[in-house]
């Protein structure tokens, strides 16, 4: 297949040359002529001394090699530092979420208990047995406060 | 006449100081010794005699300007097409030619009588393809294959990586391959049609 490919390169190449369009005047007067416009214009200009700004640039120019690894380097260490801070800022995000969430949960919990300590029967009938506080309001209906709040505290402990 | 001889024998490095010590004939015999293959490379890129003359002009007056930045780190060559490039693709750039503006293109096309019109087409279908390419893959096709020029040479006129001249050559190459299996299964194809219409029409003349 390699081989299929390159021989196909080369015939394409072969054929290139061929076919090359290009066609360039063989007279020497017309080349006689196109040096002499150029020469004219020569004349009519100075060798430009070198500053040593030019000169820097020049060199930096001429290391293409060196300025290609510098580039890739750059690119390399600045994805990087992109990923870095973009999964640092997730970790943090995620805590920070994970703190939030605990916190209104005992909000939550805290607003239930005393709800529920003012009035344990009417909070019972309202609640719908979905969700986890419903296990809270099941044990408030039976206006068992006290076991209420040892589980809570054992359920606390564990967590 | 011995002058002239002695101007042919030096190298192009022992020309350029000779001009940078202030002897502007030196350059003359610079301009004669690259003015042809600046005038083939720009003619690649310009597609018009004049403009291509204007490119050389330019890039000669460019070189002799800047002659002091020029090290001899690269080939003098390498560095005059570098600035014929440069000077080629900013000139398109002024006159805002189409790079796929292939109708004013002289075409020389080695036809027979027999196979002229195949010949023609493919020679058209090259040139327009090449013309199409992207400039970088494009300057390196050219100096690849026309001017015969090493990756190396080539990278130093494109101012790029090795590597990048390389890729940029074989992508150009890719590109034109694709092309011309498509062209190659196009006309198969249409070959194949004609050839069914051609046989209807025989059946039917028959039947009349």
């Amino acid at each position: 297949m390699k081989e299929t490919n390159s021989m196909k390169d080369a015939l394409l190449v072969r054929k290139m040359k061929a076919e090359d369009p290009i066609e360039l005047p063989m007279d020497d007067m017309f080349f006689d002529k196109l040096h002499d416009k150029i020469m004219a214009s020569v004349e009519k200009t100075e060798v430009k001394p070198v500053s040593k700004w030019e000169k820097t640039w020049v060199f930096l120019d001429q290391k293409t090699a060196w300025r290609a690894k510098a580039r890739k380097a750059v690119k390399l260490s600045i994805a990087a530092v992109t990923m870095t801070i973009g999964l640092s800022l997730l970790n943090l995000s995620l805590n920070f979420y994970q703190q939030a969430q605990y916190v209104r949960e005992n909000i939550n919990k805290q607003s239930i208990i005393e709800a529920a300590e003012k009035n344990p029967a009417a909070w019972s009938e309202l609640m719908t047995y979905q969700n986890e506080n419903d296990f809270y309001s099941e044990i408030l209906s039976q206006r068992d406060i006290a076991t209420f709040t040892e589980v809570d505290q054992v359920l606390s402990q564990s967590l | 006449m011995k002058r002239e001889n002695d101007q042919d024998l030096k190298t192009d490095l022992e020309l350029i100081d000779e001009v940078r010590k202030g002897n502007r004939s030196s350059f003359s015999e610079l301009v004669k010794r690259h003015q042809r293959g600046m005038l083939r490379l720009s003619m690649r890129f310009m597609k018009d005699m004049d403009l291509a003359q204007d490119v050389v002009q330019d890039s000669f007056i460019k070189a002799y300007e800047k002659l002091n930045l020029f090290e001899g780190r690269a080939s003098f060559k390498s560095w005059l097409y570098q600035i014929t490039v440069n000077t080629a693709r900013n000139k398109l750039r002024e006159n805002r030619y189409d790079f796929s503006n292939i109708d004013d293109v002289h075409l020389s096309v080695s036809a027979t009588a027999e196979n002229g019109m195949v010949h023609a087409a493919v020679s058209e279908i090259i040139q327009t393809e090449v013309d199409r390419l992207p400039f970088k893959q494009k300057t390196a096709l050219v100096l690849r294959v026309y001017e015969d020029m090493s990756f190396a040479e080539i990278a130093e006129v494109m101012e790029c990586p090795y590597d990048t001249a390389k890729a940029n050559y074989r992508h150009a190459l890719l590109k034109l391959k694709e092309t011309f299996e498509a062209q190659s299964e196009l006309r198969k194809w249409t070959e194949d049609v004609g050839g069914f219409f051609m046989e209807m029409n025989a059946k039917f003349a028959e039947a009349e």
